[in-house]
Protein backbone atom coordinates (compact mmCIF):
# COMPACT_ATOMS: atom_id res chain seq x y z
CA UNK A 1 0.00 0.00 0.00
CA UNK A 2 1.73 3.15 -0.91
CA UNK A 3 2.53 5.65 1.61
CA UNK A 4 -0.27 8.62 1.43
CA UNK A 5 -3.02 5.47 0.67
CA UNK A 6 -1.55 3.72 4.14
CA UNK A 7 -1.67 7.34 5.92
CA UNK A 8 -5.14 7.82 4.63
CA UNK A 9 -6.83 4.76 5.88
CA UNK A 10 -5.10 4.64 8.84
CA UNK A 11 -6.33 8.42 9.74
CA UNK A 12 -9.91 7.20 8.39
CA UNK A 13 -9.82 4.15 10.80
CA UNK A 14 -9.02 6.32 13.58
CA UNK A 15 -11.28 9.15 13.15
CA UNK A 16 -13.88 6.89 12.24
CA UNK A 17 -13.30 5.10 15.88
CA UNK A 18 -13.65 8.51 17.63
CA UNK A 19 -17.11 8.78 16.05
CA UNK A 20 -18.41 5.71 16.51
CA UNK A 21 -17.03 5.81 20.68
CA UNK A 22 -18.81 9.24 20.43
CA UNK A 23 -16.51 12.05 20.71
CA UNK A 24 -17.83 15.10 22.65
CA UNK A 25 -16.78 17.90 20.75
CA UNK A 26 -16.86 21.32 23.51
CA UNK A 27 -16.83 25.09 22.11
CA UNK A 28 -12.97 26.97 22.66
CA UNK A 29 -14.82 30.30 24.26
CA UNK A 30 -18.16 31.26 25.86
CA UNK A 31 -20.50 32.47 23.63
CA UNK A 32 -20.66 36.53 23.03
CA UNK A 33 -16.89 35.96 23.36
CA UNK A 34 -14.49 39.17 21.65
CA UNK A 35 -10.71 38.32 21.83
CA UNK A 36 -9.01 41.36 23.72
CA UNK A 37 -8.06 43.50 20.75
CA UNK A 38 -4.52 43.88 21.50
CA UNK A 39 -3.56 40.07 21.38
CA UNK A 40 -3.24 38.59 17.70
CA UNK A 41 -6.63 37.16 18.02
CA UNK A 42 -8.14 40.13 18.56
CA UNK A 43 -5.69 41.94 15.28
CA UNK A 44 -7.48 39.30 13.47
CA UNK A 45 -10.70 39.18 14.35
CA UNK A 46 -10.40 43.40 13.69
CA UNK A 47 -9.51 42.70 10.41
CA UNK A 48 -12.27 40.46 9.70
CA UNK A 49 -14.59 42.66 11.02
CA UNK A 50 -13.60 45.12 8.19
CA UNK A 51 -13.94 42.56 5.64
CA UNK A 52 -17.62 41.21 6.45
CA UNK A 53 -18.59 45.31 6.50
CA UNK A 54 -18.12 44.99 2.68
CA UNK A 55 -19.54 41.61 2.86
CA UNK A 56 -22.69 43.41 4.26
CA UNK A 57 -22.76 46.29 1.70
CA UNK A 58 -22.19 43.58 -1.54
CA UNK A 59 -24.17 43.58 -4.06
CA UNK A 60 -23.49 39.69 -4.96
CA UNK A 61 -25.29 39.08 -1.64
CA UNK A 62 -28.53 37.70 -2.65
CA UNK A 63 -30.89 39.30 -0.29
CA UNK A 64 -34.20 37.80 -0.26
CA UNK A 65 -35.41 37.99 2.90
CA UNK A 66 -37.15 34.65 3.41
CA UNK A 67 -34.26 32.56 2.32
CA UNK A 68 -32.32 34.71 4.84
CA UNK A 69 -33.86 34.08 7.63
CA UNK A 70 -34.71 30.86 7.00
CA UNK A 71 -30.74 29.62 6.51
CA UNK A 72 -30.45 32.06 9.87
CA UNK A 73 -33.21 29.94 11.49
CA UNK A 74 -31.08 26.73 10.74
CA UNK A 75 -27.86 28.30 11.68
CA UNK A 76 -29.12 29.23 14.94
CA UNK A 77 -30.78 25.91 15.76
CA UNK A 78 -27.26 23.96 15.00
CA UNK A 79 -25.30 26.21 17.03
CA UNK A 80 -27.57 26.90 20.06
CA UNK A 81 -26.14 29.55 22.83
CA UNK A 82 -23.66 30.73 19.90
CA UNK A 83 -27.20 31.78 17.48
CA UNK A 84 -25.93 35.67 18.56
CA UNK A 85 -22.25 35.13 17.41
CA UNK A 86 -22.69 33.93 14.01
CA UNK A 87 -24.65 35.95 10.87
CA UNK A 88 -24.79 34.52 7.73
CA UNK A 89 -24.59 35.94 4.00
CA UNK A 90 -26.04 33.99 1.05
CA UNK A 91 -23.58 35.34 -1.50
CA UNK A 92 -24.76 34.82 -5.35
CA UNK A 93 -22.06 32.22 -6.41
CA UNK A 94 -22.47 28.86 -8.62
CA UNK A 95 -19.36 27.08 -6.99
CA UNK A 96 -20.03 24.79 -4.56
CA UNK A 97 -18.89 26.51 -1.14
CA UNK A 98 -19.38 27.62 2.06
CA UNK A 99 -17.21 29.37 4.75
CA UNK A 100 -16.19 30.68 8.25
CA UNK A 101 -14.47 33.81 9.57
CA UNK A 102 -12.84 33.62 12.58
CA UNK A 103 -15.34 36.55 14.39
CA UNK A 104 -18.49 34.71 13.17
CA UNK A 105 -19.28 35.68 9.79
CA UNK A 106 -20.83 32.83 7.77
CA UNK A 107 -20.49 32.69 3.96
CA UNK A 108 -22.96 30.57 2.12
CA UNK A 109 -22.64 30.39 -2.31
CA UNK A 110 -25.86 29.55 -3.92
CA UNK A 111 -23.68 26.54 -5.60
CA UNK A 112 -24.28 24.80 -2.43
CA UNK A 113 -27.98 25.32 -2.56
CA UNK A 114 -28.55 23.76 -5.90
CA UNK A 115 -26.23 20.66 -4.18
CA UNK A 116 -28.06 19.72 -1.38
CA UNK A 117 -31.20 16.95 -1.49
CA UNK A 118 -32.70 18.58 1.68
CA UNK A 119 -32.55 20.33 4.73
CA UNK A 120 -30.54 17.95 6.59
CA UNK A 121 -27.80 17.75 3.66
CA UNK A 122 -27.45 21.37 4.24
CA UNK A 123 -27.24 21.15 8.01
CA UNK A 124 -24.36 19.16 7.61
CA UNK A 125 -22.03 21.85 5.33
CA UNK A 126 -23.70 24.82 7.80
CA UNK A 127 -22.88 22.43 11.16
CA UNK A 128 -19.25 21.68 9.75
CA UNK A 129 -18.63 25.54 9.40
CA UNK A 130 -19.95 26.27 12.78
CA UNK A 131 -17.46 23.66 14.23
CA UNK A 132 -14.86 25.78 12.53
CA UNK A 133 -15.69 28.80 14.27
CA UNK A 134 -16.52 27.20 17.72
CA UNK A 135 -13.11 24.94 17.93
CA UNK A 136 -11.11 28.75 16.71
CA UNK A 137 -9.59 26.94 13.92
CA UNK A 138 -8.34 30.22 12.33
CA UNK A 139 -6.26 31.80 14.99
CA UNK A 140 -4.90 27.95 15.84
CA UNK A 141 -3.94 27.71 12.32
CA UNK A 142 -2.49 31.32 11.91
CA UNK A 143 -0.77 30.67 15.47
CA UNK A 144 1.17 27.05 14.27
CA UNK A 145 1.92 28.42 11.20
CA UNK A 146 4.07 31.57 13.22
CA UNK A 147 5.39 28.66 15.38
CA UNK A 148 6.83 26.31 13.18
CA UNK A 149 7.79 29.25 10.57
CA UNK A 150 10.25 30.54 13.29
CA UNK A 151 11.05 27.24 14.26
CA UNK A 152 11.99 26.27 10.65
CA UNK A 153 14.45 29.48 10.52
CA UNK A 154 16.36 28.30 13.02
CA UNK A 155 16.77 24.77 11.67
CA UNK A 156 17.51 26.06 8.42
CA UNK A 157 20.59 28.08 10.50
CA UNK A 158 21.88 24.86 11.49
CA UNK A 159 21.11 23.28 8.28
CA UNK A 160 23.27 25.54 6.22
CA UNK A 161 26.63 25.07 8.10
CA UNK A 162 26.19 21.33 6.98
CA UNK A 163 24.50 21.19 3.76
CA UNK A 164 25.28 24.82 2.39
CA UNK A 165 21.39 25.22 1.26
CA UNK A 166 18.92 27.60 3.26
CA UNK A 167 15.48 26.70 3.79
CA UNK A 168 14.79 22.98 3.47
CA UNK A 169 13.30 23.24 7.36
CA UNK A 170 11.09 26.47 5.86
CA UNK A 171 10.15 24.42 2.62
CA UNK A 172 8.95 21.25 5.00
CA UNK A 173 6.67 24.04 7.12
CA UNK A 174 4.16 24.24 3.76
CA UNK A 175 3.46 20.59 3.88
CA UNK A 176 3.38 20.23 7.68
CA UNK A 177 0.59 23.35 7.71
CA UNK A 178 -1.45 21.94 4.82
CA UNK A 179 -1.85 18.72 6.47
CA UNK A 180 -2.70 20.73 10.31
CA UNK A 181 -5.38 22.10 7.67
CA UNK A 182 -6.70 18.89 6.71
CA UNK A 183 -6.84 17.84 10.62
CA UNK A 184 -8.54 20.45 11.15
CA UNK A 185 -11.43 20.10 8.45
CA UNK A 186 -11.55 16.47 9.71
CA UNK A 187 -12.48 18.13 13.10
CA UNK A 188 -14.99 20.10 11.68
CA UNK A 189 -16.49 17.30 10.11
CA UNK A 190 -17.13 15.13 12.97
CA UNK A 191 -18.21 18.29 15.32
CA UNK A 192 -20.43 19.28 12.30
CA UNK A 193 -21.73 15.94 12.58
CA UNK A 194 -22.37 15.85 16.56
CA UNK A 195 -23.85 19.09 16.07
CA UNK A 196 -26.59 17.36 13.23
CA UNK A 197 -27.38 14.89 15.33
CA UNK A 198 -27.83 17.54 18.55
CA UNK A 199 -30.35 19.10 16.46
CA UNK A 200 -32.76 16.09 15.05
CA UNK A 201 -30.83 15.94 11.64
CA UNK A 202 -30.29 12.61 10.11
CA UNK A 203 -26.17 12.61 10.87
CA UNK A 204 -27.11 9.75 7.54
CA UNK A 205 -26.94 13.38 5.37
CA UNK A 206 -23.29 14.45 5.53
CA UNK A 207 -21.80 11.35 4.46
CA UNK A 208 -24.89 11.43 1.48
CA UNK A 209 -24.10 14.58 0.86
CA UNK A 210 -20.11 13.82 -0.03
CA UNK A 211 -20.89 10.81 -1.71
CA UNK A 212 -22.80 12.65 -4.33
CA UNK A 213 -20.29 15.44 -4.51
CA UNK A 214 -17.62 12.83 -4.94
CA UNK A 215 -19.89 11.40 -7.67
CA UNK A 216 -19.87 15.25 -9.43
CA UNK A 217 -16.83 15.88 -9.43
CA UNK A 218 -16.05 12.33 -10.79
CA UNK A 219 -17.46 13.71 -13.99
CA UNK A 220 -14.98 16.65 -14.24
CA UNK A 221 -11.57 14.81 -14.18
CA UNK A 222 -9.74 18.41 -13.96
CA UNK A 223 -10.85 19.61 -10.43
CA UNK A 224 -9.94 17.36 -7.92
CA UNK A 225 -6.95 15.66 -9.81
CA UNK A 226 -4.18 16.73 -7.32
CA UNK A 227 -1.18 16.22 -4.57
CA UNK A 228 -2.91 15.02 -1.60
CA UNK A 229 0.58 17.00 -0.09
CA UNK A 230 -0.49 19.89 -1.49
CA UNK A 231 -4.40 19.73 -0.37
CA UNK A 232 -6.13 21.90 2.12
CA UNK A 233 -9.11 19.85 2.35
CA UNK A 234 -9.56 15.80 2.61
CA UNK A 235 -10.88 14.56 -0.75
CA UNK A 236 -14.78 14.37 -1.40
CA UNK A 237 -14.07 10.60 -0.87
CA UNK A 238 -12.31 10.52 2.30
CA UNK A 239 -14.68 13.20 4.02
CA UNK A 240 -17.38 10.40 2.55
CA UNK A 241 -15.91 7.28 4.31
CA UNK A 242 -14.95 8.85 7.53
CA UNK A 243 -18.31 10.55 8.04
CA UNK A 244 -20.16 7.49 7.07
CA UNK A 245 -18.37 5.64 10.04
CA UNK A 246 -18.85 8.18 12.30
CA UNK A 247 -22.15 8.81 11.14
CA UNK A 248 -23.30 5.15 12.38
CA UNK A 249 -22.58 5.86 15.73
CA UNK A 250 -25.79 8.12 15.84
CA UNK A 251 -28.38 6.39 14.02
CA UNK A 252 -31.51 8.31 12.40
CA UNK A 253 -32.79 10.85 14.07
CA UNK A 254 -35.39 12.52 10.98
CA UNK A 255 -34.79 10.07 8.05
CA UNK A 256 -37.32 12.42 5.84
CA UNK A 257 -34.40 15.24 5.77
CA UNK A 258 -37.13 17.87 5.40
CA UNK A 259 -36.28 18.06 1.90
CA UNK A 260 -39.93 19.64 1.15
CA UNK A 261 -39.44 22.75 3.19
CA UNK A 262 -35.63 23.24 1.36
CA UNK A 263 -37.63 22.60 -2.30
CA UNK A 264 -40.27 25.43 -1.52
CA UNK A 265 -37.72 27.82 -0.52
CA UNK A 266 -35.44 27.57 -3.14
CA UNK A 267 -37.89 27.08 -6.03
CA UNK A 268 -38.82 30.50 -6.67
CA UNK A 269 -34.53 31.36 -7.15
CA UNK A 270 -34.19 28.44 -8.66
CA UNK A 271 -34.50 29.96 -12.13
CA UNK A 272 -31.74 32.39 -11.33
CA UNK A 273 -29.33 30.24 -9.52
CA UNK A 274 -29.47 27.69 -12.25
CA UNK A 275 -28.68 30.20 -15.02
CA UNK A 276 -25.36 31.24 -13.00
CA UNK A 277 -24.29 27.77 -12.65
CA UNK A 278 -24.61 27.05 -16.90
CA UNK A 279 -22.38 30.06 -17.33
CA UNK A 280 -19.57 28.29 -15.68
CA UNK A 281 -19.90 25.40 -19.15
CA UNK A 282 -19.34 22.55 -16.18
CA UNK A 283 -21.70 20.41 -18.44
CA UNK A 284 -21.28 17.05 -17.17
CA UNK A 285 -22.01 18.55 -13.42
CA UNK A 286 -24.58 20.40 -14.82
CA UNK A 287 -26.12 17.26 -16.20
CA UNK A 288 -25.77 15.73 -12.74
CA UNK A 289 -27.03 18.56 -10.62
CA UNK A 290 -30.60 18.48 -13.35
CA UNK A 291 -31.23 14.60 -12.85
CA UNK A 292 -30.96 15.44 -9.09
CA UNK A 293 -33.38 18.28 -8.99
CA UNK A 294 -35.53 16.16 -11.39
CA UNK A 295 -35.66 13.83 -9.20
CA UNK A 296 -36.52 16.01 -6.33
CA UNK A 297 -39.51 17.79 -8.00
CA UNK A 298 -37.95 21.36 -8.94
CA UNK A 299 -39.98 23.09 -11.07
CA UNK A 300 -40.48 21.07 -14.26
CA UNK A 301 -40.78 23.40 -17.10
CA UNK A 302 -37.60 24.68 -15.65
CA UNK A 303 -35.60 21.75 -14.92
CA UNK A 304 -36.73 21.11 -18.76
CA UNK A 305 -35.36 24.69 -20.15
CA UNK A 306 -31.85 24.03 -18.39
CA UNK A 307 -31.60 20.67 -19.62
CA UNK A 308 -32.22 22.31 -23.35
CA UNK A 309 -29.58 25.28 -22.43
CA UNK A 310 -27.07 22.55 -21.33
CA UNK A 311 -27.33 20.67 -24.55
CA UNK A 312 -27.93 24.30 -26.90
CA UNK A 313 -24.54 24.86 -24.85
CA UNK A 314 -22.82 21.76 -24.92
CA UNK A 315 -23.11 21.08 -29.01
CA UNK A 316 -21.31 17.39 -28.28
CA UNK A 317 -22.31 15.29 -31.16
CA UNK A 318 -26.65 14.57 -30.62
CA UNK A 319 -27.06 17.82 -28.46
CA UNK A 320 -28.84 19.94 -31.21
CA UNK A 321 -31.94 17.22 -31.42
CA UNK A 322 -31.20 16.54 -27.30
CA UNK A 323 -32.16 20.59 -26.77
CA UNK A 324 -34.77 20.67 -29.24
CA UNK A 325 -36.44 17.95 -27.38
CA UNK A 326 -35.84 19.27 -24.05
CA UNK A 327 -37.58 22.78 -24.62
CA UNK A 328 -40.44 21.33 -26.76
CA UNK A 329 -41.06 19.50 -23.84
CA UNK A 330 -40.75 22.50 -21.11
CA UNK A 331 -43.14 24.12 -23.07
CA UNK A 332 -45.62 21.58 -22.62
CA UNK A 333 -45.03 21.38 -18.54
CA UNK A 334 -46.83 23.98 -16.32
CA UNK A 335 -44.83 27.65 -16.36
CA UNK A 336 -42.65 27.22 -18.98
CA UNK A 337 -39.92 30.07 -18.89
CA UNK A 338 -40.53 32.41 -22.38
CA UNK A 339 -36.70 32.04 -23.14
CA UNK A 340 -37.98 28.41 -23.81
CA UNK A 341 -39.88 29.60 -27.00
CA UNK A 342 -36.87 32.00 -27.96
CA UNK A 343 -34.32 29.15 -27.64
CA UNK A 344 -36.17 26.65 -29.63
CA UNK A 345 -37.37 29.26 -32.63
CA UNK A 346 -33.81 30.11 -32.97
CA UNK A 347 -32.75 26.37 -33.03
CA UNK A 348 -35.62 25.63 -35.83
CA UNK A 349 -34.06 28.85 -37.69
CA UNK A 350 -30.81 27.22 -38.02
CA UNK A 351 -32.71 23.73 -39.11
CA UNK A 352 -34.57 26.19 -41.74
CA UNK A 353 -37.64 24.95 -40.67
CA UNK A 354 -39.16 28.87 -41.06
CA UNK A 355 -42.39 28.47 -40.57
CA UNK A 356 -42.14 26.92 -36.87
CA UNK A 357 -39.38 29.26 -35.96
CA UNK A 358 -41.69 32.31 -36.96
CA UNK A 359 -44.69 30.54 -34.75
CA UNK A 360 -42.07 30.41 -31.93
CA UNK A 361 -40.86 33.98 -32.29
CA UNK A 362 -44.27 35.13 -32.16
CA UNK A 363 -45.27 33.21 -29.21
CA UNK A 364 -42.34 34.58 -27.19
CA UNK A 365 -43.10 37.73 -27.10
CA UNK A 366 -46.56 36.61 -26.46
CA UNK A 367 -45.70 35.10 -23.26
CA UNK A 368 -42.98 38.12 -22.91
CA UNK A 369 -44.36 41.43 -23.90
CA UNK A 370 -41.45 43.24 -22.21
CA UNK A 371 -38.76 41.51 -23.52
CA UNK A 372 -35.62 43.65 -24.07
CA UNK A 373 -34.35 41.82 -26.96
CA UNK A 374 -38.04 42.53 -29.02
CA UNK A 375 -35.88 44.67 -31.72
CA UNK A 376 -34.06 41.40 -32.96
CA UNK A 377 -37.21 39.25 -32.53
CA UNK A 378 -39.19 41.33 -34.62
CA UNK A 379 -36.64 41.53 -37.50
CA UNK A 380 -36.80 37.86 -37.04
CA UNK A 381 -40.41 37.49 -37.24
CA UNK A 382 -40.38 39.91 -39.85
CA UNK A 383 -37.61 38.40 -42.10
CA UNK A 384 -39.24 34.90 -41.93
CA UNK A 385 -42.98 36.65 -42.36
CA UNK A 386 -41.64 37.47 -46.08
CA UNK A 387 -39.26 34.54 -46.37
CA UNK A 388 -42.84 32.50 -46.15
CA UNK A 389 -45.04 34.38 -48.22
CA UNK A 390 -42.36 34.42 -51.68
CA UNK B 1 27.36 52.83 -6.43
CA UNK B 2 28.85 56.14 -7.12
CA UNK B 3 28.59 56.68 -10.81
CA UNK B 4 25.58 59.12 -11.45
CA UNK B 5 25.56 57.99 -15.04
CA UNK B 6 25.64 54.34 -14.34
CA UNK B 7 22.88 54.87 -11.67
CA UNK B 8 20.96 56.67 -14.78
CA UNK B 9 21.54 53.82 -17.50
CA UNK B 10 20.16 51.18 -14.60
CA UNK B 11 16.94 53.07 -13.81
CA UNK B 12 16.31 53.52 -17.60
CA UNK B 13 17.11 49.76 -18.17
CA UNK B 14 14.94 48.72 -15.46
CA UNK B 15 12.35 51.27 -16.58
CA UNK B 16 12.35 49.53 -20.71
CA UNK B 17 11.76 46.10 -18.75
CA UNK B 18 8.81 47.47 -17.31
CA UNK B 19 5.06 46.83 -19.28
CA UNK B 20 3.63 49.91 -20.19
CA UNK B 21 0.95 51.40 -21.72
CA UNK B 22 0.89 52.58 -25.03
CA UNK B 23 -1.08 56.20 -26.50
CA UNK B 24 -3.82 55.16 -29.21
CA UNK B 25 -4.09 58.74 -30.88
CA UNK B 26 -7.18 60.61 -32.41
CA UNK B 27 -8.41 59.48 -35.55
CA UNK B 28 -8.88 56.69 -37.76
CA UNK B 29 -7.17 53.60 -36.01
CA UNK B 30 -7.06 49.85 -37.59
CA UNK B 31 -6.33 47.22 -34.97
CA UNK B 32 -7.60 43.66 -34.73
CA UNK B 33 -9.36 43.94 -38.72
CA UNK B 34 -11.93 46.68 -37.47
CA UNK B 35 -11.04 50.60 -38.95
CA UNK B 36 -12.62 52.60 -35.93
CA UNK B 37 -12.68 56.32 -35.87
CA UNK B 38 -11.49 57.88 -32.02
CA UNK B 39 -12.68 61.29 -31.21
CA UNK B 40 -10.60 61.71 -28.41
CA UNK B 41 -7.47 59.29 -27.31
CA UNK B 42 -7.03 55.97 -26.02
CA UNK B 43 -4.12 53.63 -23.98
CA UNK B 44 -3.27 50.48 -25.46
CA UNK B 45 -2.81 47.41 -22.23
CA UNK B 46 0.11 46.00 -22.62
CA UNK B 47 -1.96 43.04 -21.20
CA UNK B 48 -4.28 41.34 -23.69
CA UNK B 49 -6.74 38.93 -22.50
CA UNK B 50 -5.93 36.98 -26.19
CA UNK B 51 -4.34 36.93 -29.13
CA UNK B 52 -7.16 38.59 -31.40
CA UNK B 53 -7.89 41.08 -29.33
CA UNK B 54 -6.69 44.56 -28.42
CA UNK B 55 -7.56 46.01 -24.96
CA UNK B 56 -7.88 50.02 -24.71
CA UNK B 57 -8.95 51.92 -21.62
CA UNK B 58 -9.10 56.12 -21.14
CA UNK B 59 -9.26 56.41 -17.29
CA UNK B 60 -8.06 53.07 -16.16
CA UNK B 61 -9.21 49.56 -16.33
CA UNK B 62 -11.62 49.38 -13.49
CA UNK B 63 -13.17 52.56 -15.06
CA UNK B 64 -13.82 51.89 -18.24
CA UNK B 65 -11.99 49.45 -20.90
CA UNK B 66 -12.63 48.83 -24.75
CA UNK B 67 -11.90 45.41 -26.07
CA UNK B 68 -11.58 45.51 -29.75
CA UNK B 69 -12.05 41.70 -31.70
CA UNK B 70 -11.25 40.52 -34.40
CA UNK B 71 -10.41 38.09 -37.50
CA UNK B 72 -11.47 35.52 -34.87
CA UNK B 73 -11.59 32.35 -36.79
CA UNK B 74 -13.44 29.51 -35.99
CA UNK B 75 -12.44 27.21 -32.84
CA UNK B 76 -11.13 30.59 -31.12
CA UNK B 77 -11.96 31.42 -28.15
CA UNK B 78 -12.57 35.14 -27.31
CA UNK B 79 -9.99 35.70 -24.37
CA UNK B 80 -7.34 33.16 -23.12
CA UNK B 81 -8.60 31.21 -20.39
CA UNK B 82 -7.23 32.42 -16.99
CA UNK B 83 -7.45 29.05 -15.72
CA UNK B 84 -6.07 25.41 -17.57
CA UNK B 85 -9.18 24.00 -15.39
CA UNK B 86 -11.51 26.53 -17.09
CA UNK B 87 -12.00 25.83 -20.84
CA UNK B 88 -13.17 29.47 -22.66
CA UNK B 89 -16.49 28.93 -25.29
CA UNK B 90 -15.52 29.05 -28.77
CA UNK B 91 -16.60 30.86 -32.10
CA UNK B 92 -18.22 28.97 -34.87
CA UNK B 93 -19.52 30.81 -38.09
CA UNK B 94 -22.84 29.48 -37.91
CA UNK B 95 -23.46 31.19 -34.54
CA UNK B 96 -26.96 33.30 -34.22
CA UNK B 97 -27.16 36.55 -32.17
CA UNK B 98 -28.24 34.09 -28.91
CA UNK B 99 -25.06 32.18 -29.30
CA UNK B 100 -22.75 35.33 -29.56
CA UNK B 101 -24.49 36.63 -27.03
CA UNK B 102 -23.85 33.12 -24.80
CA UNK B 103 -20.39 33.40 -25.96
CA UNK B 104 -19.46 37.15 -24.73
CA UNK B 105 -20.93 36.62 -21.50
CA UNK B 106 -19.34 33.48 -20.57
CA UNK B 107 -16.45 34.42 -21.86
CA UNK B 108 -16.68 37.51 -19.60
CA UNK B 109 -17.59 35.43 -16.67
CA UNK B 110 -14.46 33.06 -16.81
CA UNK B 111 -12.71 35.85 -17.77
CA UNK B 112 -13.18 36.75 -14.34
CA UNK B 113 -12.85 33.53 -12.00
CA UNK B 114 -16.49 32.35 -12.70
CA UNK B 115 -17.81 34.45 -9.95
CA UNK B 116 -19.18 37.50 -11.35
CA UNK B 117 -23.11 37.77 -12.85
CA UNK B 118 -22.68 39.15 -16.02
CA UNK B 119 -25.95 40.00 -17.76
CA UNK B 120 -27.15 40.73 -21.48
CA UNK B 121 -30.39 42.51 -22.74
CA UNK B 122 -31.66 45.07 -25.04
CA UNK B 123 -30.15 42.72 -28.08
CA UNK B 124 -30.93 44.05 -31.01
CA UNK B 125 -30.11 44.71 -34.88
CA UNK B 126 -27.43 47.33 -36.16
CA UNK B 127 -25.67 47.73 -39.55
CA UNK B 128 -22.29 47.04 -39.31
CA UNK B 129 -19.46 47.79 -42.25
CA UNK B 130 -22.65 47.53 -44.42
CA UNK B 131 -23.96 44.41 -43.62
CA UNK B 132 -26.13 42.57 -41.07
CA UNK B 133 -24.72 42.76 -37.13
CA UNK B 134 -26.27 43.75 -34.31
CA UNK B 135 -25.22 44.77 -30.46
CA UNK B 136 -26.15 44.47 -27.06
CA UNK B 137 -26.22 45.68 -23.45
CA UNK B 138 -24.32 44.50 -20.65
CA UNK B 139 -24.24 45.17 -17.10
CA UNK B 140 -22.00 43.06 -14.01
CA UNK B 141 -20.75 44.29 -10.60
CA UNK B 142 -17.08 43.74 -10.30
CA UNK B 143 -15.63 41.36 -7.62
CA UNK B 144 -15.17 44.62 -5.56
CA UNK B 145 -18.61 45.58 -6.00
CA UNK B 146 -18.26 48.25 -8.59
CA UNK B 147 -21.26 48.30 -10.79
CA UNK B 148 -20.13 48.19 -14.52
CA UNK B 149 -22.30 48.89 -17.98
CA UNK B 150 -21.62 48.22 -21.60
CA UNK B 151 -22.42 47.80 -25.03
CA UNK B 152 -21.47 45.47 -27.51
CA UNK B 153 -21.10 45.75 -31.54
CA UNK B 154 -20.51 42.18 -33.30
CA UNK B 155 -20.84 40.92 -36.95
CA UNK B 156 -20.32 37.58 -37.51
CA UNK B 157 -18.25 38.18 -41.46
CA UNK B 158 -18.00 34.97 -43.33
CA UNK B 159 -16.14 32.69 -41.05
CA UNK B 160 -14.68 35.58 -38.96
CA UNK B 161 -15.82 37.54 -36.03
CA UNK B 162 -15.58 40.98 -35.22
CA UNK B 163 -16.25 42.74 -32.37
CA UNK B 164 -15.99 45.69 -30.24
CA UNK B 165 -16.89 45.54 -26.02
CA UNK B 166 -17.54 48.66 -23.97
CA UNK B 167 -17.79 48.70 -20.23
CA UNK B 168 -17.45 51.36 -18.07
CA UNK B 169 -17.98 51.99 -14.33
CA UNK B 170 -21.93 52.97 -14.54
CA UNK B 171 -21.09 56.01 -12.08
CA UNK B 172 -20.03 59.28 -14.34
CA UNK B 173 -17.88 56.71 -16.77
CA UNK B 174 -20.15 55.20 -18.76
CA UNK B 175 -22.99 58.06 -19.32
CA UNK B 176 -19.83 60.40 -19.88
CA UNK B 177 -18.88 58.33 -22.82
CA UNK B 178 -21.82 56.86 -24.25
CA UNK B 179 -22.28 59.27 -27.35
CA UNK B 180 -18.34 58.70 -28.37
CA UNK B 181 -19.18 54.62 -28.13
CA UNK B 182 -22.06 55.47 -30.22
CA UNK B 183 -20.53 57.26 -33.07
CA UNK B 184 -17.24 55.21 -32.35
CA UNK B 185 -19.77 52.22 -33.31
CA UNK B 186 -21.89 53.65 -36.26
CA UNK B 187 -18.54 54.24 -38.25
CA UNK B 188 -16.71 50.78 -37.11
CA UNK B 189 -15.83 48.89 -40.70
CA UNK B 190 -14.39 45.68 -41.28
CA UNK B 191 -10.78 45.88 -43.15
CA UNK B 192 -9.61 42.23 -42.46
CA UNK B 193 -5.61 41.65 -41.87
CA UNK B 194 -3.99 40.06 -44.14
CA UNK B 195 -2.33 37.04 -43.72
CA UNK B 196 -4.19 36.35 -40.15
CA UNK B 197 -5.73 32.61 -39.49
Amino acid sequence: MPVQIRYLAITALMLGALGAMGADYAPDFDPDYRPVPSSDEGGLWYRVDKLEADVRNSPHRVRDTELNDYLAAMVCALAGDFCSSIRVYLIDNPHFNASMAPNGMMLVHTGLLLRVEDEAELAAVLGHEIAHFLRSHQIKQWRNLRDSAASAVWIDVGLVMFTGIYGLAQMSTVGAALSYNRDQEREADLYGLQLLAASGYDPGAAPRLWTAIAEERALDASKESRNPFFATHPTAEDRQQTLHRAALAYGDHRPDGAAGELRAMLAPHYFAFMRGHLQLQEYEQTEYLLGKHRRLGYPEGQVAFFTGELHRLRKAEGDGDKAIAAYSRALQLPDPPPDAYRELAYLKLKDNAAPEALQLFQRYLAAHPDATDKAMIDYYIESLGTQIHE
Amino acid sequence: MNNPVAVLLLMLLLAGCAPHYSLVAPGEVSAQGLTLELSKPWNKSPFSPGPRVALWTRDGEVLNQLFVIGDLNEGESLFKSPSKEVAMPTFSADMLPNELVDLTVTSLKLLYGGELTVTASNLRPQTVSGGMGFRFKLAHYTREGLYREGDVLARADGDRLYMVIFVAAKTHYYPSQLAEIERLFETARITPTKGKG
